[in-house]
């Protein structure tokens, strides 16, 4: 039984940082923007609140330093795909490339020869949680309410489906999908700095290895709202969490690669099988011309 | 449109390309002014690019010839922090070069991973300190680029190149060949090349043999959990060994492992660790370095007893029982003394207990205190056979 | 006659001018770190150029790099926007591998012949996998070639350490294939081998097959539009699919050359990134044979390059990403700026009209 426990703990361990990130692509996502460079924000938000955190000796700070830094990168990609209507895949992972190879020169820049460990940690709040878990936890409803019975979400889900009507209505399509890349990039820096100062208290170049693709992979398996995101989210830390004890089986019954393939072949059956017909907001990827 | 209206759009036309115009102009600027940067830098470029002293009189070369003049003095000021920062003992290497030996090493991985490639880096500061010796170095190499890394640090004059791991034997025995007066030190392998290829082991077998025995006297469940990292030969040869030296006390004993392919994840490492304990495992190594302190942390949450390997870790947590110190760094720094004295001649060394490469490191935590004499007694027992070599690890093991 | 030069040179000068501003952006971030960027550049131009065995190597590095751009370039035609090349690059080096190791009983040059088609149509299978997930399930090839070159490296791994590991030895790689089946070095001193040739030719198979036939024709047809290439009476999943197995042979043969033409054996993560430069090599090159052949080179100099950058500068070699990236950013940004152009001339004739 306590097996089952650690299993559920771990899951929840490994799932957590990839849900913010999820929840800020999905924002996106509703405003009509691919949300490619999830991955290089996610590292982004990862290095900063490591940087931050280390030279002001505050976990906090550093958690919204990346949210700002994030955020503000989320506008960049923003304004580029609204303002110049550029092709949002290509961008996104030109600024995945861009970003991991930025934290990673100015990881060795900065710290050098040392990969300095954090000495500051987030709170601990019982059950083997840390004070960014119960965030995560309170910001799936949050983030439900944010979007379907606030203006701004009807606004931002609005641009997302129908940007002509959006502008008819005499709203401007390019602020309110600032706004929400903004909101997205906050929340994948979010992921990100949870990623790296929660529980491996140090930045390793590199260290996202594609979550930030997975999380977009679970906004579309998750069918494009918060309670579907968490739980496709789940299913992914769930087949990490998994390959562990796969492993630890003994005698080494699946060879141990096959193993660390589980959460991307995960990733790939459950775009396949339970993503049929897209939920895709209507003018996802495609870029607004205003008249 | 009317007429109005419509020369507002020609207006905003004609502006618009004005300001194109413009853009390309200050376009077509930088680019001369880079091209003649660049030219300029290439000719005042020494060609001793080095990480030591040399690189700084290479940039005040060309910070002298610049436009940007304020730039590039401040880079030249940061280039030389920089190279302090490459060679930790700088004020020894700028004052006194005893030797006139370049010594070179290529790594896999990062030098500032606690671990493997750590202690590969501390033996050739260790040198530039004892022996004088100027050194350079690589990080993170990658499968593609490895005969370029040796070549280009062959022809610079570095005389005693270290490669560290055995992936690096095949591009080193290519290279060697056209360099017959480089020393090659190739680490994690026993095979060699004469005259210049040598080949160097410490730990491997013999130390995850020491792991694997101290573990089974410890163990009550019979089930033993080991945390691996990348898939390598020296990793391979830890199981190898530790599944030798479990059998060596009990053949009943099982060994469970987990390969988490990172030495830096901590994460990761405590995951794989967690995994093992709630198969039953009572005692848990790790051989992955960095990412292994993760796996000292699921321990400490368990309470769960720890063999250390590769690293002293006994700072880590007070479950650590002691640790199997693999001294890469001594063994290593004895090569490359080697190679200064010009002793290396192709052949392979295996470093053990017996020449002081691998260390044990004694009990300490909290299992020392519960522990049994016996238990002391029969753990000491394997150390001091093996480093008498009366206890031949090859011996017990099984594939 | 005249306007033809000076488009040439027009489109000959944006590529330029973004390679530029890229080496000015990364200038910057190399300034942060406290290093000279000039040193750096300087050291990078001399680790290219400076003898006959580091120019082989860059061209070694543009062979690979310009199967890569050809990999996306192609499926780019199609309107696919596929990140596989790195997993199919590991598929085809496999597949050749397994064809070196193991049927080596054939005369040396029937063998190699055979490990080129083996890489090719392991590449190829592997692109076709997503081409039919992509028509299939409408599954995004971009997450799905993601996802699947995680895969790919790790099954390329798990065989280097597994199945085909070399007999006796307790290194997870496989044995070394015999000199004879390597690929033919036509220029001593250097490791330069045929693959560049090869490589030429696909370039000019994929020029011809894209203007000169009538499946190039449909396929950048589905590229354009993919309801217009229905109505036309267009195949289109017929065409996705052809389209992504050339992409993933184009990659494949790319794994091919990595295995059979330089570390002769099957290694741990032998790949660094070709995959994901491949994708800069296209777009710089505006997806266009020449264009590919050029960015190819100068892709190819800069990975080249960037090794003596971690060899005698103290910064890593992940700056070549920075450029990398930067490069793909400000192609962007140039190909908008003419779109914007086109659009406002657009406007005009029709208010005119």
């Amino acid at each position: 039984m306590s097996s089952v426990f650690n299993l559920i703990g771990s899951t929840l361990r490994l799932s957590m940082p990839i849900l913010f990130v999820a929840l800020g692509a999905l924002v996106m996502q509703l405003a009509g923007i691919v949300c490619m460079g999830s991955e290089g924000m996610m590292i982004t938000g990862a290095f900063t609140a490591v940087a931050v955190s280390l030279s002001t000796n505050n976990i906090w700070l550093g958690f919204l330093a990346a949210i700002l830094v994030t955020g503000l990168i989320g506008i960049f990609f923003g304004f580029l795909s609204v303002k110049y209507r550029v092709n949002q895949v290509v961008l996104g992972v030109a600024l995945n490339l861009l970003c991991a190879g930025v934290t990673t020169t100015l990881n060795r820049g900065l710290f050098g020869s040392t990969a300095p460990m954090l000495t500051v940690s987030f709170p601990d709040v019982g059950l083997g949680l840390l004070a960014p878990d119960i965030i995560g936890f309170v910001s799936i409803p949050v983030m439900w309410v944010f979007l379907y019975k606030t203006l701004l979400g009807l606004r931002i889900r609005s641009v997302g489906e129908n940007p002509l009507a959006v502008q008819t209505s005499g709203l401007s399509v390019a602020k309110i999908s600032y706004i929400a890349c903004f909101i997205s990039g906050a929340f994948v820096g979010m992921g990100g700095a949870f990623f790296s100062t929660g529980r491996s208290r140090a930045f390793i170049e590199g260290m996202t290895g594609g979550r930030g693709y997975i999380a977009l992979a679970a906004v579309a398996f998750g069918k494009y709202n918060p309670v579907g995101t968490f739980l496709a989210v789940l299913l992914f830390g769930f087949g990490e969490a998994v390959q562990y004890r796969l492993q630890a089986g003994g005698d080494n019954v699946i060879p141990h690669q096959f193993a660390l393939m589980l959460p991307y072949v995960l990733t790939v059956v459950a775009l396949s099988v339970f993503v049929r017909k897209s939920k895709d907001p209507a003018a996802l990827g495609k870029p607004f011309k205003s008249e | 449109m009317d007429s109005t209206e419509r020369e507002n759009v020609l207006i905003r036309r004609d502006k618009i390309i004005k300001e194109e115009i413009s853009m390309r102009l200050k376009k077509i600027v930088a680019l001369v002014c880079t091209f003649a940067m660049a030219a300029m830098s290439v000719s005042g470029c020494g060609s001793s690019a080095s990480n030591g002293t040399t690189a700084a009189a290479a940039v005040t070369t060309a910070a002298a010839t610049t436009k940007a003049a304020a730039a590039a003095t401040t880079a030249a000021a940061a280039a030389t922090t920089a190279a302090a920062t490459k060679a930790a003992a700088t004020t020894a290497a700028a004052a006194a070069a005893k030797s006139d030996v370049k010594v070179a090493a290529v790594f896999p991985g990062a030098i500032n991973d606690q671990g493997w490639n750590q202690l590969a880096y501390e033996a050739i500061v260790k040198a530039q300190k004892e022996l004088g010796v100027q050194t350079a170095y690589s990080e993170k190499a990658e499968a593609s680029e490895y005969e370029q890394l040796f070549r280009g640090y062959a022809q610079q004059g570095y005389t005693i190149i270290v490669a560290h791991g055995d992936q690096f034997y095949d591009a080193v025995c290519t290279v060697a060949k056209d360099y017959p007066n480089v020393q090659f030190i190739v680490t994690s392998t026993l095979q060699s090349q004469a005259p210049n290829v040598n080949g160097c082991f410490v730990g491997g077998v013999e130390g995850g043999f020491a792991e694997g025995a101290i573990a089974a006297y410890m163990t009550k469940s019979k089930k033993l959990g080991v945390v691996l990292g990348p898939e390598s030969t020296s990793m391979n040869d830890d199981l190898k060994g530790y599944k030798a030296g479990a059998a060596y006390v009990d053949k009943s004993i099982e060994v469970d492992s987990v390969y988490t392919d990172t030495y830096e994840d901590t994460v990761k490492g405590k995951e794989a660790a967690m995994a093992l304990i709630e198969k039953g495992c009572d005692v848990i190594t790790q051989e992955n370095d960095f990412a292994g302190t993760g796996a000292i942390e699921a321990c400490q949450e368990k309470g769960i007893c720890n063999v250390a390997g590769v690293m002293e870790s006994k700072d880590y947590g007070n479950t650590v029982l002691c640790s199997v110190i693999e001294d890469n760094t001594l063994g290593i720094y004895m090569m490359i003394q080697r190679g200064v004295e010009g002793k290396l001649n192709g052949t392979p060394t295996n470093f053990g207990f017996a020449d002081g490469a691998l260390q044990f490191s004694g009990f300490y935590g909290k299992f020392a205190e519960t522990m049994t004499e016996d238990q002391k007694t029969k753990i000491k027992a394997v150390v001091d056979d093996l480093t008498s070599k009366k206890l031949n690890p090859q011996d017990y093991v099984t594939e | 006659m005249q306007k033809k030069i000076t488009d040439f040179f027009k489109q000959g000068i944006e590529p330029l001018l973004s390679i530029l501003f890229a080496f000015l952006a990364s200038s910057i971030l190399i300034l942060i770190i406290k290093q000279d960027p000039l040193k750096v550049y300087g050291v990078m131009i001399s680790g290219d150029f400076s003898n006959l065995a580091n120019f082989g190597e860059v061209l070694i590095k543009t062979t690979t790099l310009i199967l890569t751009g050809l990999s996306f370039g192609i499926a780019y035609k199609c309107g696919l926007c596929t990140i596989g090349a790195e997993g199919q690059l590991y598929i085809g080096g496999c597949c050749s591998i397994f064809v070196g190791l193991y049927l080596q009983n054939l005369p040396p040059v029937l063998n190699i012949i055979l490990a080129l088609i083996a890489g090719a149509v392991g590449g190829g299978l592997w692109g076709l996998l997503v081409g039919w997930l992509k028509v299939q399930f409408h599954s995004n090839e971009v997450i799905t070639t993601i996802m699947l070159n995680y895969i790919a490296m790790l099954f390329s791994n798990y065989l280097a350490a597994g199945p085909m590991k070399e007999a006796g030895s307790n290194s997870p790689q496989s044995a070394q294939i015999p000199q004879s089946e390597w690929l033919y070095v036509f220029v001593k001193s250097t490791r330069l081998h045929i693959g560049i040739f090869l490589a030429l030719i696909a370039l000019f198979l994929y020029w011809y097959l894209l203007n000169k036939t009538k499946t190039g024709f449909e396929i950048r047809v589905v590229g354009q539009n993919q309801d217009a290439a229905k109505y036309a009476g267009i195949n289109v999943k017929k065409n996705i699919l052809l389209t992504m197995f050339i992409s993933g042979a184009c990659g494949g043969l790319a794994g091919c050359m990595e295995i059979v033409g330089i570390q002769h054996r099957l290694i741990q993560n032998f790949s660094s990134g070709y995959g994901m430069t491949g994708i800069a090599v296209s777009l710089l090159g505006n997806n266009s044979p020449v264009g590919i052949l050029f960015s190819g080179f100068l892709f190819g100099a800069l990975k080249n390059g960037g090794n003596n950058i971690k060899l005698f500068t103290a910064v890593p070699a992940a700056i070549i990403d920075v450029i990398q990236a930067s490069v793909i950013f400000f192609v962007l940004l140039n190909i908008v700026g003419k779109m914007k152009e086109d659009r406002r001339k657009k406007h005009h004739y029709v208010e005119r009209v």
